[in-house]
């Protein structure tokens, strides 16, 4: 076997790894929690859900909790974490810069603001199954990303320095607006704090129906450019010189993945170092070449999500951590860790 | 094919005018070796040839048609450029990199192709950058990256070649084979080839036209021996040399 062939049949090995992982650690998630149900309840009431006998000895309560609270919870997290990944992959190439994550634009502290301001309105509104927490952390996110993206607009070129800059910014005045507010209205401090830390704890079918479509559209979105994305790394002038629209592949990029990252605040609040972590760790494993790394981190980083939530939710008992927390508990270490490693292959 | 016209350009950075006039013409077998004094406007001509800059008045045709009128992709077959400057953070092999340069060929769902691993192939062929093949990009030498990122440029498939000095890290063996390679292309497969240059005897040497540039105007252009001569490197360097040689002349400091 030539090296080439060595080298690819390990790469799809760590593909067939990653879902293996995924279906497996999904299954078993669904076993855990505040009630254990052991997998083969599981199965039968899966198996009469899409149709099949009734339940004679099984708990009604039990079906509820697979079905209503636990099933919706793992498809969520699993999508949020593979689309966070996907993500930061695709802002990592954009801004040629391993560093760069789904916020960059200003979405989670956009979000944050709207999620404050919806907090305080104590906005009972909802829209299907959805929070006014939710809706404003969404607009929030998005309007944020809007003016950041004007403010480094020249023309119809986007800097990735104004982007960085402007997005430092943006994050500044909306962090100092939001602790203004929450000075204002001791009372909902917690809420607010326990929001911006993210969680999966309201998850419901309409959080992934709502989900599904744009994480799946714009994962394949991002992933149609990822020869162009290829070319880009290797230097903006060089990209072009390979036929890459530069500009326009910029502002796709930036529109597409700032959408999804929007989309996944407004499910789960906002979740760190997923989309940093995670291509990062399998970039060192199977090379730069997105049309390998995008898909894949999809599958890391709905793993690892899953696997924070998991823990999140039966870590201790009766009561749920922020998943934010453990993916920032896990996160910040694991990468310090590739930050020394980095540290010491300089000269 | 592979004819460049630069036509009555000029080109600012804002305010500063850094091409002025500039009238060139280029032919497929020709190998032109830019020279001049650091700043003077030699990587700003290359960036306006290939497209990443645009003319402030005046144009640069391929073929007859205006570079702004191709399409990216479209211009990517025709000019294929290896800029100056160095390879980012990410990680890929040698052969991966090569490959990158069939991305104009290659719709957006397309997997590369046997005629796209053979232009590959060809390209590594032609620059010795076979045996790095599954090296990292970023664990080569600077001469080796060069040669990968001008087997990069070969993968285009294109009738025109720019690069933008070349040679300026590399020791003179590699010099050497890098400067070759360009006269064969040009002599051999009948591409056009553009390199700036800083060495004016290794210019001298392989080139069969110099642009000699200062301030951004071109003060020669012509074969090696008419254009280096004693007067102008006195204007241009502002250093007092002895030519020598008979065909190829050889530029000595005094
Ligand atoms: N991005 C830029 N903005 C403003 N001035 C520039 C820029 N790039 C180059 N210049 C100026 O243009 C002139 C020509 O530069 P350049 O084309 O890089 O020269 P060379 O490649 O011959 O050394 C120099 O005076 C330089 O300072
Ligand atoms: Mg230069």
């Amino acid at each position: 076997m030539s090296e080439e062939q060595h080298i690819k049949k390990h790469k799809n090995k760590i593909v067939i790894l990653l879902a293996a992982a995924l279906a497996a650690f999904a299954l078993f998630s669904v076993t855990q929690g505040s009630v254990k149900i052991p997998l083969r309840d599981v199965a039968k009431i899966v198996f009469s859900a899409l149709g099949g006998d009734a339940l004679a000895d099984i708990k009604p309560t039990h079906a509820f909790i697979v079905l209503q609270v636990r099933l919706p919870r793992i498809f969520l997290a699993a999508m949020v974490g593979g689309v966070l990944a996907v993500i930061g992959a695709a802002f990592q190439a954009i801004f040629r810069n391993p560093m760069a994550d789904p916020y960059v634009m200003g979405v989670s502290s956009g979000a944050a603001f709207g999620a404050t301001i919806g907090t305080i309105l104590g906005w009972s509104a909802s829209f299907i199954g959805f929070s006014g927490i939710s809706i404003l952390a969404f607009a929030g996110a998005l309007s944020t990303v809007a003016i950041v993206y004007q403010l480094a607009r020249v023309g119809t070129r986007v800097s990735a320095t104004g982007i960085l800059l402007a997005g430092i910014v943006m994050n500044a005045l909306l962090s100092s607006a939001i602790s203004l507010m929450m000075l204002l209205n001791h009372s909902k401090i917690d809420k607010i704090v326990t929001w911006t830390m993210g969680s999966f704890n309201a998850s419901s079918w309409d959080h992934v129906k709502w989900i599904a479509i744009p994480a799946l559209l714009g994962s394949l979105m991002l992933l149609s450019d990822a020869r162009a994305f290829n070319a880009l790394v290797m230097g903006e002038e060089d990209a072009q010189g390979m036929g890459v629209d530069v500009n326009k592949l910029k502002r796709r990029t930036l529109i597409v993945a700032s959408f999804l990252a929007a989309f996944t605040v407004s499910v789960s609040g906002i979740i760190g170092f997923v989309g940093l972590v995670v291509p990062h760790l399998l970039r060192m494993m199977i090379g730069s070449d997105h049309r390998r790394l995008l898909p894949v981190s999809f599958l890391g980083g709905a793993l690892l999500l899953l696997v924070c939530d998991t823990m999140a939710r039966s870590l201790i008992e009766n009561m749920e951590i922020p998943v934010g927390i453990i993916t920032a508990l896990i996160g910040g270490p694991f990468f310090l860790m590739l930050l020394q490693r980095h540290k010491r292959e300089l000269p | 094919m592979g004819t460049i016209q630069v036509e009555s350009l000029n080109f600012k950075y804002r305010v500063k005018e850094v091409l002025k006039a500039i009238q060139l013409e280029m032919k497929p077998g020709q190998f032109i070796g830019i020279l001049g004094p650091n700043g003077s406007g030699k990587t700003t001509l290359i960036k306006n040839i290939c497209g990443v800059l645009i003319p402030t008045s005046g144009r640069v045709a391929v073929d007859e048609k205006t570079v702004e009128n191709y399409g990216k992709k479209n211009l990517a077959k025709r000019v294929a450029v290896v800029h100056q400057g160095g390879v980012a953070d990410f990680d890929f092999k040698v052969e991966e990199v090569v490959l990158m340069g069939r991305y104009a060929q290659l719709g957006r769902f397309q997997s590369e192709g046997k005629e796209d691993y053979e232009a590959a192939e060809r390209a590594m062929k032609l620059t010795g950058t076979e045996g790095l093949r599954t090296r990292s990009i970023k664990a080569v030498s600077g001469g080796e990256r060069q040669r990968v990122l001008i087997a990069r440029a070969l993968a285009q498939e294109t009738d025109v070649l720019l690069l933008d000095e070349p040679i300026s890290h590399l020791d003179i063996k590699h010099q050497m084979e890098i400067l070759a390679l360009c006269k064969r292309l040009a002599v051999d497969e009948g591409m056009t080839v553009i390199a700036s240059l800083h060495d004016i005897n290794m210019a001298a040497r392989f080139c069969s036209e110099i642009v000699l540039m200062k301030s951004g105007e071109i003060v020669a252009v012509g074969e090696p021996k008419t254009v280096l001569t004693k007067e102008r490197m006195r204007d241009v360097y502002d250093i007092d040399v002895n030519v020598m040689g008979q065909e190829v002349p050889i530029i000595v400091p005094v």
